[in-house]
């Protein structure tokens, strides 16, 4: 089963501490590539300065009591005000990494978990961005969200794109939901250029972070009954996906002979993320499927707020249909039952469904 | 530092023997939310330096007698702890009641 990826960005968040120094400062970190750790610098600032000692302790992500209390090394420091973050290496490699992206708009939300001072093993909080400070120290403001002491580097998970866009820095009033600052992943990445290859590595041996969701994107099949075998060895080709959690998947079998165009697929219709349309010659000539499922399809597809594949099952005479400038699969829009293996059809189907879902939300057109 | 922004919480320091205590303190503007541990020193260097500051000009005065009475609160800024100084009874941040005798007096004009 998949975990979602608030649940990933709860097994990658650290508490930090330096109980050996004059300030027994604590606060929140996170691992950005195998054995490192991004925090702020002023929760380390006894390391930098006393030489103290730094301790990391690990929950894998609250699924046990068992925690793990580690000593870290300071690797990287560049100190408060700013850009006021480090980089600490220790002796563990059998963790998640979270995926670091530097979108970040005003409206965002983001997710953010950190050790906050009256639960210290974790707790959750999510803020609305506001947008940047002036570019020469360029902070992220948030808002709508309590940030008490203790959450000091905590990963800020955007919603809209599933990465981590920043760390948390500063509250602007731990008393209240006003928010605070966080120190936005492009400085972190311009300060510490060495992560761009490190994630990199990361994330192209683990799949867990890749894909742009945080959420398995919905899939409705449009397609007439006479497909309904044809539409079955689609979703197959389409089961791991699914067992990632990427997609999830919706058809109408389940809801009765009835085609018409009940609230119930209109609500499945409305709400997908993308829309498959199986072409057939039954396709085109259920005035159900293409009056109604595909004409919908096409104007959400038009207005941004879903991508529509035309999968051409069957032979048929479609490509002046409104869905004709539209890629169509498999390749060259050749129908998988031309193909002298439908597997490979399916697969060459799949393949593009899965470079679509993978990239989904990283600004592609 | 603007005091009607000023909030209150409730802080942790440590005196010179190693003892915590929790301070009510105000807290203005943003603050870096690591959780730390403020030495309680940070105040009483302020009370010592705003001290010797009112007896230096005292002893320039040289009153026969002489009682000072300043308020003070607990505030983090920027991240510190840190003694702001405020009024205590009536409306003022310092009180100076200054007596001389009458001897010192003449002594003065002559």
């Amino acid at each position: 089963m998949g975990q979602s990826r608030y649940e990933l960005l709860r097994q990658c968040m650290v508490r930090v501490a330096v109980p050996g120094g004059p300030k027994k400062a604590q606060g929140t970190g996170f691992f950005v590539a195998p054995g490192l750790i991004l925090t702020c610098a002023h929760v380390v600032e006894d390391a930098q300065k006393q030489n103290a000692g730094i301790e990391v302790t690990w929950w894998k992500g609250q699924k046990t009591i068992e925690q793990r209390t580690i000593a870290a090394q300071l690797k990287e420091y560049r100190a408060a005000p700013y850009p006021d973050i480090a980089l600490l290496q220790m002796e563990l490699t059998d963790h998640p990494c979270v995926g670091l992206g530097e979108a970040a708009e005003p409206f965002d939300t983001f997710y953010s978990y950190g050790c906050p001072v009256d639960y210290p093993n974790g707790d959750s909080v999510t803020l609305e961005c506001e947008g940047w400070t002036d570019d020469v120290h360029s902070l992220l403001k948030l808002k709508q969200g309590q940030l008490k002491s203790g959450f000091s580097g905590a990963p800020l998970l955007n919603r809209r794109t599933g990465q981590v866009c920043g760390l948390v820095k500063l509250s602007r009033d731990q008393g209240t939901d006003l928010g605070g600052r966080a120190i936005p992943t492009k400085t972190v990445l311009q300060e510490f250029s060495q992560l761009k290859g490190l994630q990199q590595n990361y994330h192209q041996a683990h799949k867990d972070w890749s894909g742009g969701n945080t959420e398995a994107l919905k899939i409705f099949y449009s397609y007439a009954h006479e497909d309904e075998k044809l539409r079955k060895e689609l979703e197959n080709h389409l089961s791991l996906l699914k067992r990632q959690n990427l997609i999830s998947g919706w058809y109408d079998r389940d809801i009765g002979a009835g085609r018409e165009f009940g609230p119930a697929i209109k609500k499945q219709l409305n709400s997908a993320d993308i829309i498959l349309l199986l072409i057939s010659p039954s396709f085109m000539g259920s005035d159900y499927c293409y009056d109604e499922e595909m004409m919908r399809a096409m104007e959400r597809h038009e207005a941004g707020n879903a991508r529509v594949i035309p999968v051409i099952l069957r032979t048929v005479d479609w490509h002046k249909a409104p869905f004709g400038g539209l890629l169509a699969v498999p390749r060259d829009g050749k129908a998988v039952t031309e193909w002298t293996n439908k597997d490979l059809a399916f697969f060459d189907v799949a393949k593009n469904i899965r470079t679509l879902v993978e990239n989904w939300g990283k600004g592609d057109d | 530092m603007e005091n009607e922004n000023s909030r209150t919480r409730v802080i942790k320091a440590e005196l010179a023997d190693g003892t915590t205590i929790d301070i009510q303190s105000s807290v203005s503007g943003e603050e870096d939310v690591a959780l730390t541990i403020f030495p309680f020193r940070d105040v009483t260097d302020k009370i010592e330096g705003i001290a010797e500051a009112v007896m230096a000009t005292l002893k320039k005065v040289k009153p026969q007698s002489a009682s000072v009475e300043f308020g003070i609160e607990m505030a983090v800024e920027s991240g510190q702890l840190t003694a702001l100084l405020v009024k205590g009874t009536g409306t003022a941040n310092l009180k100076i009641t200054l007596q001389w005798g009458d001897s010192t007096l003449s002594n003065r004009i002559h």
